[in-house]
Formats: structure tokens, sequence, C-alpha cells
């Protein structure tokens, strides 16, 4: 991928070998409660349309002919930033199409008709209160939201619904955030770099970036909250704070830790315990954080906490160490092979601001022997089912 | 695509996508959830809800510990899933592919259920049935199935119930292992930057000879659907609903395959009036998806999605059916342009063209005719045959029924 640092940051990729073509244009704001409602909002009010298609079905219409051209706007959080985050991917060769439906929306939105954006409130309303509904990732959110509470590291990404309502001017908002945010271009696919600046030049005259810089998280001093919902399985939560270290020994660990069924929670939890059907860990390199994830039989929750508890502090062997690396290295090398895995490495990678790459990455993996960390449980969180 | 057959009977699907570091490789069992019963030479038996899924768990065990683990030692990762007409198995890497695929083969030809790996294995499915009881759209669907096919196997959950699995033992769980796991009953599905006669060779060299015919499947007489509408309380904020119809058409073909996927999308996908109108009447806020749902005894049109008056929606989405079948369809040339450059995108990774493969391979259809009809469709010809029989299924917020 070639990084070109000049009026936006952009991120080239010259590749004969996917049949698709991707652009991908990425708007960083600090997330904060006074801007992660009104992303979310405008993510749903722009996907709905623009001047030129004024309703969804005239503007998927508008993406079918143009060779199936899948659109996605979202709005994405990465550590304690908000990503306004727009995507069309087509099948090669009808490149300046995807660039001119794109730039229609972002350049022409139709978002000072208010009865645009007073529907996508009522939406925004509905995702909010039915995040209940998906038990594994609302545990996830909550436990995030406990571990980095009153920070944008622990704001939900899905916007703050006591906020909702006050929105006013979403149309000043947008024209502020395309004015004043970091902005990262992704172009993917069949087509030279002179070309692809062409057309963004031709397309996206009035885009720039901004420098917008990075804070640390702080992670919550220890605690165990269980709340109650109506679920018949329990899905429990824990958050680890990293501590010091460098990111790649981290990524190490995770690896070893919670992922894939060689990993240490899968063996002690599922296989030698029964306890769980899925239990996996995720890192967070932005927010310095470890998530752990499982669906318990709630008899089970003390039980299952400890043997994590014990697994966290068991060091690692030689042969644990070397088969993560090979695995996160493996991981690194397949991610060539697909474009949005690609930009969302660059993405992250984009606001260490360090400079480094796929192939730089996997060096630094390769260079680490040992893990000299110190993990430590922030949080264990735990969504019960009814109290009996 | 290169296609295969080894001397004991495998079909091998081999794509080869030069330049590209993941390979992967699947090995897929004409055996689901969907099977009822069989009978051998021998004897006849019932098959309890859930024992393709039991199966699919225990293959990873062995003395050795689990196999995923062998895998991963390998570099490779492993999973495995089970659908209504198969199971399959399947691993991804970068590196080791053919010690891999020689893992896979001799997995999937070894039986090796032990009763202690039954009962360990009871209790991680019991946790994955109680993940899918609180999965209000899994249960809607379910629900509706039980509508459309009352006393038909499509209508149990793939993994059975708690107290499904709790009658499956050793007998029932070799007796359709050796039945189904049967080299003419198998497929094996490659792609990455691989070398297609290793393949073969590979694929052969590990698996069993044919052994003797493959058993009758038992024909279970349907009930008559009578229910046209059902409804669940979970826990949800907006209410989910499935709603779809029967086909008269019993014929399993890619062409119809295709155009029934094409009619779908054209009566309530993205880009349809209907999608249009829900939408301003904000009865809905994102577009429906569908699923043609086809196998040996069943074919039926399915569309869901979330709504905030769902049982007035899913009356709208059978109206749309039933004009349809009077007026024909709208839009017909967007989506046919739609679904093949869907197509294509999908089929752009190694992960996602094992997939598509793996169900033309189930449902006996040649998957280059799919790619080959988007081109050729004759989209005046699209014609919907009057549904045997409709339904809808509505998970409400049991918060709502509370208050």
């Amino acid at each position: 991928m070639e990084v070109i640092r000049d009026r936006v940051n952009l991120y080239i990729d010259e590749n004969k070998k996917f049949k698709g073509f991707y652009l991908c244009i990425c708007l960083h704001q600090p997330l904060n409660e006074n801007t992660v409602t009104k992303n979310r909002l405008l993510s749903l009010v722009l996907s709905s349309g623009c001047e030129m298609y004024k309703t969804q079905t005239e503007l998927n219409t508008a993406l079918a002919e143009c060779d199936g051209a899948q659109l996605s706007i979202q709005s994405v959080k990465k550590g304690d930033r908000i990503i306004l985050q727009f995507l069309i991917a087509a099948p090669k060769g009808s490149e300046e199409e995807q660039f001119r439906i794109l730039s229609e929306i972002m350049n022409h939105p139709y978002l000072k008709a208010d009865d645009f954006a007073i529907s996508r409130k009522k939406h925004l309303k509905n995702i909010i209160e039915n995040k209940i509904a998906d038990k594994k990732n609302y545990a996830y959110d909550r436990c995030v939201e406990l571990m980095f509470e009153k920070t944008g590291f622990g704001i939900d990404g899905d916007g703050i619904l006591r906020d909702l309502c006050g929105i006013r001017d979403l149309y000043g908002y947008y024209r502020q955030v395309y004015e004043n945010s970091q902005t990262d271009v992704f172009i993917l696919g069949d087509i030279n770099r002179e070309r692809a600046q062409e057309l963004l030049k031709k397309y996206f005259p009035a885009l720039k970036t901004n420098k917008l810089s990075r804070s640390d998280a702080k992670a919550a001093e220890f605690k165990s909250v269980v709340e109650r919902s109506q679920g018949k399985q329990a899905k429990l939560c824990i958050g680890i704070d990293m501590g010091k270290g460098s990111r790649f020994e981290k990524i190490i660990f995770n690896e070893l830790f919670g992922v894939g069924p060689s990993s240490r929670l899968f063996r002690s939890v599922r296989e030698q315990n029964g306890l769980c059907y899925y239990i996996s860990s995720k890192y967070l390199s932005l927010a310095n954080a470890v998530i752990v994830q499982a669906g318990i039989d709630e008899e089970n929750f003390e039980k299952t906490v400890d043997i994590v508890k014990s697994r966290l502090n068991d060091p690692p062997t030689d042969d644990e160490i070397k088969n993560a690396k090979a695995s996160v290295t493996d991981t690194l090398k397949i991610m060539g092979d697909y474009p949005t895995a690609l930009m969302d490495f660059y993405l992250t990678q984009g606001i260490f601001d360090d400079g480094v790459t796929v192939e730089t990455a996997a060096e630094k993996i390769n260079a680490v022997d040992k893990l000299s960390l110190e993990p430590k449980i922030s949080v264990v969180y735990l969504l019960g089912g009814e109290e009996n | 695509m290169i296609v295969k057959k080894t001397i004991n009977g495998i079909s091998c699907f081999i794509v080869p996508k030069k330049g590209f570091i993941q390979k992967q490789a699947m090995a897929v069992v004409r055996f689901g959830s969907d099977t009822a019963g069989f009978k051998t030479q021998s004897a006849a038996f019932k098959i309890p809800a859930g024992t393709a899924h039991f199966i699919e768990h225990l293959m990873f065990s062995s003395p050795q510990g689990n196999l995923m683990d062998s895998f991963s030692r390998l570099g490779a990762e492993a999973n495995a899933f089970t659908a209504f007409d198969k199971t399959a198995y399947y691993f991804t890497c970068a590196e080791h592919f053919y010690e891999n695929l020689e893992r896979l083969i001799k997995m999937v030809f070894t039986r090796q259920f032990t009763c202690t790996d039954i009962d360990a294995e009871r209790k991680i499915i019991a946790e994955e049935i109680n993940m899918y009881r609180d999965d209000a759209r899994w249960q809607c669907y379910f629900s509706l199935l039980k509508c459309l096919y009352p006393g038909l196997a499509v209508s149990n959950e793939i993994a059975g119930s708690i107290k499904d699995i709790n009658t499956i033992d050793e007998n029932i769980l070799n007796a359709c292992y050796d039945a189904f796991y049967r080299p003419e009953n198998i497929a094996v599905i490659a792609a990455g930057d691989i070398d297609c006669d290793k393949i073969c060779e590979t694929v052969e060299k590990n698996s069993v000879s044919k052994v003797g015919e493959l058993p009758e499947i038992e024909s279970v007489a349907e009930n008559t659907p009578e229910n046209a509408y059902t409804e669940k309380y979970m826990d949800i904020s907006t209410p989910f609903l499935y709603a779809g119809f029967k086909e008269n058409n019993t014929s399993v073909s890619a062409e119809n395959t295709v155009k029934m996927r094409i009619m779908l999308e054209c009566m309530a996908g993205e880009c349809s009036p209907l999608f249009g109108r829900l939408l301003k009447e904000e009865s809905v806020d994102t577009p429906f998806g569908f699923e043609y749902l086809k196998g040996r005894n069943y074919g039926a049109g399915l569309f869901f999605g979330e709504s905030k008056a769902p049982e007035k929606t899913a009356e709208c989405i059978l109206k749309e059916i039933e004009n349809s079948v009077k007026n024909g369809f709208v839009n017909a040339e967007a989506v046919v342009k739609k679904q093949r450059g869907e197509l294509i995108m999908q089929t752009e990774s190694v992960n996602g063209i094992c997939m598509p493969i793996a169900d033309c391979f189930s449902k006996n259809i040649d998957f280059l005719d799919i790619l080959k009809l988007y081109d050729t469709i004759d989209i005046d010809g699209l014609s919907l045959q009057k549904p045997q029989f409709m339904a809808a299924s509505v998970v409400k917020g049991s918060r709502s029924k509370q208050n």
C-alpha cells in the first residue's frame, strides 16, 4: 500500500488480482458527547439519499445499475475517535461511476430537508433501544463503557439516546466534519496512481485533512458488575487493562490467550470444562485493552472467571509464543487478499501514526522473543437472565 | 473452476486463484438437519433432530484431543457448520495447505465417537442451543418454517432442542455416519494458489474406498399447513418478522434458483416499490433480507427484517407476492445487474467462493451455470406460480407485552 500525504492522506493499492474496485473515504472526529450521536445520525441520513437520488430506492437503483455497487456509510468507533466512513465497492469497470455516485452523496447531500433527519432520528432511536436484542454485543459494549467511563474510549459508538432529540442543524455539523476532519482516502484495485489522483481531484476537489492528536486510554480500577435481562444464556465480558509494553507483544498475548481453538481460553473453558460454546478475546490496540467474551450458564459464572484469571497470569511458554507469532504473521499476509481488511489495518495504523505497514508489523511480531506484560483485570461484567 | 471426480467417487471443485496468499479447502457431506430417517438393506432409522449437527461437533474429537488444535499447529484455522442439506468441514491457511488437506480428509473419513466425547460435547451443544434461544431472528425463522412445513425435519432447529440432544446416542450417530459419510456423498472444494492434481491425489489417498450403496432417505408425509401466522415475545425492542410462501414448483435447477432469487428481490428487495412505500410510511427502516430455501422436499421464498408494524408489514409482503403472481415484476433488469455484481464480489475472495459452490453441490446443481445464467437470463420470462401456502412469523418485545 502506497501512502501519499498531500491535501488528504491517500492510501493506494494498485492491484490487478482483485475483481473489485474499492473507494473508501474516512473522516475522523474526536469521539465525545458532542460528536457521537450526530455522527451516527449522519451515517443514516447520508445513506438514505442525496440531491440527485432523493429516495433510498432511487439511490439503491443507481447502485444496482452501477454493476451492483455496494455502498456502506458507517460511523465507526476506533479508540477515542468516531470515523464517518464511506465505502463504495463494485466489480472493476465502473471506477469513475463509483467516484461520481459517492461524490453525489458526499458533496450534494439532502441534509437541509428536515423530514429526512426526523425519520432517521426515529430509526436511530430504535437502533439504540434495540441493542439489547443482541446480548453478546450489548454485553461487550457495556463492558467497554464501564472500563473507560466518561472518556471517548467508553462512549458507545451508536450514540446517546438523550441527545438525539435535541440535534439541530445536522447540515452545519456535516460541513464542519467535512472541512475539519483528519481525512483518509483508500483506493484499491486495478487502477494506477495517476488515474486515482485525477479522479479524486475531479470528484472531491474540496476534500482536505487536518491533524488530529491521539490520547492514551486509562482503564478504571477493578469492578465487577452484574446486570439483568430476559435472556436464557448469561453473557460474560471481562475487560483487561494491558498496561505497559509494545502493542506487538500484546497482539501475540491476545492470540495465544483467546484467539481460535488452540487458545488458552478455548481449551480451558470450553474443551476441558465444557462451560461454554463460545469464548474468545479481542485486542483493542488503541484502547490498550483485551476484552474476553463468553456465553455461559450463570451458575458457572465464578468458576469461569476463576479459570480466565488463572490463565491470564500463567507465564506464556516458548511454544505458545512461537505458535501465536506464526498465526499472527499468517493473518498479516492473508490481509493482502482482503481489501476491506487492508483498509481497516491502515486506518488503525494511521491513528498510531508511527509508519507501521503490514510488512513492518510482521517484522516486529517476529522480533518478539518473550512477553514482559502485566495484564490486569479492570472489569468483570455479567449480563444475566431474570433473577429467580 | 476445475471439476474432477476421484476414483472412489469424491467430487472435487477447484478454484485456482493466482497471487492469493490464503487457501481454503472444504469437505461437504450431503447430510444435514432436513433428513428425518433412512433405510439400509438391513434396518430403518429415525433420526432425532440435531443429529447431523452433533456429528459435526464430534468429528473434531480424537484420542489425541481436539483436532481443531492440530490444524492450528499447522497454521490453519479450522471450523465446520451444519445446514439443512449439508455438513461442511473446512480450514483456511497461508502455509502447509496439503498437510492440512490431508488432516481434513482423514478427519472426515474417520469415525471415532466415544461415550465420553459424546457426553462432553452434549454440554457444549446445550450452551449453543441456549445461545440460539436468545436469538430473535433465529426463533422467528423456525417459527415460520413450522407454519410452512409442519412435521418436516426442515422445521426443526439445526442443533435440535435440549430434549432432542439427550436422546442422541452412539448407535444413531454411528448409523448416520456410516450411511452418509461416504465418498460419493462428499465433495471437496478448494480455492487459492494451489495445484489441482496434487489436491485430487491427496483427497484420494486419504479417503476410504467406495462402500455399498447410499441409503434410501425416508420420505415423510407432510402435514397440511394450517397456521398462517405465529407470534412470540422476546427481549427485543423492535419487532422482527419473517414472511414467505411455499412454491409450487418442486424442481431443483440452476435456472429455477437464479429466477427465484431475482423474483424475490424484485418483490421486496431494496430497489422495490414495496420497500420504498413501507419506508415512506415509516413501518420499516432497513431493507428486507430474502432467502430462497430449497431442498429435497421443500422450496420456499422468505423475506425477513425489522418492522415497527410487523403484522401490517407481513400482510403487505404477502399481498405483494400475490400481486407478482398476477402482474409480474418491475425493476428486474437492475436486480439482475445487482445480483450479478454481488456474486462477482462475493467470489472475489478465497473465503467467499467455497460456500456458493458447496450450496450447489448439496442441491446437485452446477455453480458455473449460475454464473452463466446471470448473463443470459430472459427477464421477460420471469413468472411466479401461485404459491401453495403463505405464512408470517413475528417476534415482539416482551417488555411491550408486560406494559
